[in-house]
């Protein structure tokens, strides 16, 4: 939880003062290394944090002055609800945010500072944590 | 194994980011572009938020911009240069997807964003030559002071406002197509200019005129396609006497220049696209005893609009109107004494001439009694995700070779293996009229201003505050034959060469005619009487017809009147043509659901409005008519001819009981007018039941036409659909479905203009605000809004609700 929350913190900060969208994949990608105990809890805090932040910030969007530009987007891509463009925008956050996230676990278990990925059951308690 | 996962994770991470970071076939990159920090959310509302200041170090004095309740910026400089720079920098902050994209698209360079699809666009806009002309043009811009200082602050003015940009802040476009604006310079402005020349000069009639001649004869083609319309109602009235005789008259070649054109092959016609008016009247006429100017410019209708509202005041000029995004100054508008708007002239400012090659290298074309060479340009057009095209262009004398006979690329109007003579490719400096009128302070100074402005050919209306109107048709136009650029020239006669240009004093023009007032609706400028031969591809008379009709019976007219009438949408056509139609129906052929459409038009007065079915009935029943008449003597095996346009029709039904024209050559019967009336009235009642289901509100004008305000580079939606217009192209409010009035705009003179305008968009370019369309429902309802001529930045106004300073260097 506090993982997922200390990335969310990260990336609100380097999405506000840059303009690149790939901190969603820099971010995960490094914590994970070092953090991640498994590839399933490395998963889901990258993708739990990417989502969660995109889609906080879409929803305020298109609560507050993207109203607009929503439901033009949506008309452009042949969605008709800009519901569903905030929906396509949280699951490319959290997919990307996941797999960055799995693949910066997989680095470090490359690089032997982790050991090799768990047995199942060891990844359940890991997930617990 | 541990080394395998990674490889698979870490590709897999690649290929997301690559993904999602680039441009895959219509999908803008995904990650950049739904990212809700800096995406497309960050166009949204607040992105119009105006800023209470702006520190620019071009600036040598402080700039005072007031923002009216509009978004239009109302700026007050100490100089020309501070005056230029800040409307290049507030015409950006608005408009700059929209100006650097027309620019790309003159120069022929929109593969480079778009890809492949628009390769054929650019190649034409390329051999016909208008990045060329822009490079002339240009020149021409810079060798003079004047337009060279106000291009030029104008310039770093719209790159100034680039600097300030991060992903975050570019305009929406940008972001669906993934690429960043190029600095503006005067070559893009200069593009801009000579597009408008495209526009409104470049069609012509004379391919497909060539092939009809061929197919039917010289007789037959004069009364198909009259070289003088019936029904004409000229801008310089009928009956004015020329003070002058034709100049320069040496050519000894009678006009016949025709060459075989079997190989042209042509679509059905386009419906016509069509509308502009403008109109002064004095003072007799209006309530205030000055004059009154009314313009309304039609054109394709897109989104962001094609016109951007200001008002400039600097040392010596204080204007407002509209003006194209990219062009300093203003284009249409008044100052505090003079007000103008134009028309297009289409007086013929291009002809095509036949070239004979020597052999199949093309290296040398006959002229006269030599061979002389021929011009390669080599032309490489970039194109997005691919190698580069390299174009070969052959230059002749007359100017380039647009089509070859070999290739794949065609456009109807243009004849393969035909050299184009264009007057948009000689040098010319129309800005500097547009700065002169800008700065005009009575009728004289104006029409001197006039004289610098070649292309297109433009009917200029003029007023001023001491009581004087005027209207010239104006521009360079050369001297011709009669009938001479009719037809395909043969570019080896010498003879068929343009005879120099008809000087400037003797051009078509009225100034404070008796009659109290001047029009033009693109129609002939003048009669047969006019010592010049100018061109036969004009307007019909019905919209000029109106607005005459209308100004001969006013008085004491105030600009509500006026805007009354630029949104008048009864027909002349169809009052001259119904009642005689109508009568010719035998009631008792009909059934009931054609008896309801017949009784619907009986009792139906002329006018094209929205809520109405008579108006549908009417514009299906023309063109099944014109069908029934025409298709059988122009639709042949190996293409179309000609089609007669609408005066001509009119003419035969008023004028021909019986002619060969009305028998159906592909039916052994003998068809009469009254058959193919009936016909052709019953098969319309059967094609609107067809479209639009069973007879009910979906008939009505208002949505079996519509309106569309498309993008202007076609995004889905981002512009406004099928809107339920009133009007119709035969009426002063010429409307068509992609088509219309572009700028509604009245002035009243007097110690203070007092203007009403609008046009169908909005300030703003961004398709998330509100700004971007905030006129559009007014425009269709016919309201336009008080424009607000400001003398003084110090001005207390409720309609003004922000201030923004442009600061200097400390």
């Amino acid at each position: 939880m506090i993982d997922i929350l200390i990335i969310i913190v990260l990336l609100f900060i380097l999405h506000t003062i840059t303009d690149f969208w790939w901190w969603i994949i820099v971010v995960p990608l490094v914590y994970a290394f070092f953090r991640a105990h498994s590839r399933g809890s490395a998963f889901r805090m990258g993708s739990l944090a990417a989502g969660i932040l995109w889609l906080a910030v879409g929803l305020y969007q298109l609560l507050t002055a993207a109203d607009l530009i929503a439901r033009r987007v949506a008309e452009m891509m042949g969605l008709g609800n800009p519901w569903i463009v905030l929906s396509i925008t949280v699951i490319v956050g959290a997919l990307t945010g996941g797999f960055a996230a799995s693949t910066g676990y997989h680095l470090a278990v490359g690089f032997g500072i982790r050991r090799n990925p768990p047995q199942r059951k060891e990844k359940d308690t890991d997930a617990v944590t | 194994m541990r080394f395998l996962r990674f490889l698979i994770f870490g590709v897999c991470t690649l290929l997301i980011f690559a993904a999602l970071n680039n441009r895959i076939g219509q999908i803008p990159p995904l990650g950049k572009f739904l990212n809700p920090f800096s995406g497309f959310w960050a166009n949204n509302r607040y992105m119009d938020v105006l800023p209470p200041s702006v520190d620019v170090d071009e600036l040598s004095r402080p700039v005072t911009i007031l923002w009216d309740d509009r978004r239009v910026s109302h700026i007050f400089a100490e100089n020309t240069e501070d005056l230029f720079f800040t409307q290049g920098y507030v015409t950006a902050m608005d408009r700059l997807w929209q100006m650097d994209f027309q620019s790309y698209a003159a120069a022929g360079r929109i593969s480079e964003i778009v890809g492949e699809a628009t390769l054929e666009f650019d190649r034409l806009r390329r051999r016909i030559g208008i990045p060329a002309a822009a490079k002339i043009a240009e020149r021409e811009i810079l060798h003079h002071p004047e337009t060279r200082a106000a291009a030029e602050a104008y310039t770093s003015g719209v790159n100034a406002f680039i600097r300030t940009l991060r992903y975050k802040t570019l305009p929406l476009e940008y972001k669906i197509f993934d690429y960043w604006p190029e600095h503006w310079t005067v070559f893009k402005s200069a593009l801009l200019l000579k597009s408008f020349s495209y526009t409104l000069s470049f069609r012509n009639p004379e391919a497909i005129q060539t092939r009809t001649r061929e197919v039917l004869g010289d007789s037959l083609m004069n009364v198909l396609s009259p070289i003088y319309p019936p029904y004409m109602d000229p801008v310089v009235p009928a009956g004015t006497s020329w003070n002058f005789r034709r100049t320069n008259l040496q050519s000894t070649s009678e006009g016949r220049n025709g060459f075989p054109t079997s190989r042209l092959n042509f679509e059905h016609g386009d419906p016509p696209v069509e509308g502009s008016n403008n109109w002064a009247i004095s003072g007799v006429r209006s309530k205030t005893g000055l004059p009154i100017l009314a313009s309304d410019p039609h054109l394709s209708l897109t989104l962001p609009s094609i016109w951007h509202e200001i008002q400039l005041v600097g040392p010596d000029l204080n204007v407002y109107g509209i003006t194209s995004p990219g062009a300093a100054g203003v284009l249409f508008g008044f100052n505090q004494h003079v007000a103008w708007g134009m028309t297009n002239g289409g007086s013929d400012a291009l002809d095509y001439y036949r070239i004979t090659f020597r052999d199949e290298h093309r290296t040398e074309y006959k002229f006269d009694n030599s061979w002389l060479p021929v011009t390669m340009r080599i032309d490489t057009i970039s194109v997005r995700g691919q190698k580069a095209i390299i174009d070969t262009v052959l230059l002749t004398h007359f100017g380039p070779v647009v089509f070859l006979p070999s290739d794949s690329l065609t456009d109807p109007q243009i004849p393969p293996g035909a050299a184009l003579r264009w007057i948009a490719h000689d040098p010319s400096n129309e800005w500097l009229s547009f700065l002169r009128l800008n700065r005009a302070r009575n009728l004289d100074e104006a029409l001197r201003a006039l004289e610098h402005f070649d292309s297109p050919v433009q009917n200029f209306a003029l007023a001023d505050d001491a009581g004087e109107i005027a209207i010239v048709h104006n521009g360079k136009l050369p001297i011709r034959l009669p009938g001479q650029g009719r037809f395909l020239s043969d570019g080896a006669d010498p003879k068929t060469e343009w005879n120099g240009w008809i000087p400037r004093s003797h051009l078509p023009q009225v100034r404070n005619p008796k009659r109290g007032f001047v029009s033009s609706a693109n129609q002939n400028p003048v009669d047969q009487s006019y010592p010049y031969y100018l061109g036969d591809g004009y307007a019909t008379f019905d919209r000029g017809a109106r607005i005459n009709t209308l100004l001969e019976n006013a008085s004491g007219v105030q600009g509500e009147d006026m805007l009354r009438m630029q949104i008048d949408d009864a027909s002349i056509y169809a009052q001259k043509i119904m009642p005689t139609i109508l009568s010719m129906i035998p009631v008792e052929k009909l059934s009931d659901l054609e008896r309801r459409c017949y009784e619907e038009l009986m009792k139906w007065e002329y006018n094209y409005r929205a809520d109405m079915i008579a108006p549908t009935l009417s514009e299906t029943w023309m063109v099944e008519i014109s069908d029934a008449i025409w298709l059988d003597e122009i639709d042949r095996p190996d293409g179309i001819l000609a089609r007669p346009r609408r005066d001509v029709t009119l003419h035969l039904i008023l004028t021909q009981r019986s002619s060969p024209f009305y028998d159906n050559r592909s039916t052994p019967a003998a068809e009469t007018l009254t058959d193919i009336l009936l016909q052709s009235f019953k098969s319309a009642c059967r094609k609107l039941e067809e479209r639009h289901g069973a007879y009910g509100p979906r008939w009505r004008w208002g949505q079996a036409r519509g309106t569309t305000l498309g993008h202007l580079a076609r995004i889905p939606g981002m512009g406004r659909y099928k809107l339920e217009t009133s009007g119709n192209f035969n009426t002063i409010n010429a409307m068509s479905g992609s088509f219309g009035p572009s700028w509604r705009m009245v002035v009243e003179l007097g110690s203070m203009p007092k203007a009403l305008g609008i046009y169908p968009g909005g300030q703003s370019g961004n398709p998330g605000s509100r700004e971007y369309d905030a006129f559009v429902d007014d425009w269709v309802e016919g309201r336009a809004y008080e424009l607000l001529f400001l003398s003084s930045p110090d001005i207390q106004h409720s309609r003004l609700p922000f201030t923004t300073i442009m600061k200097g260097k400390p």
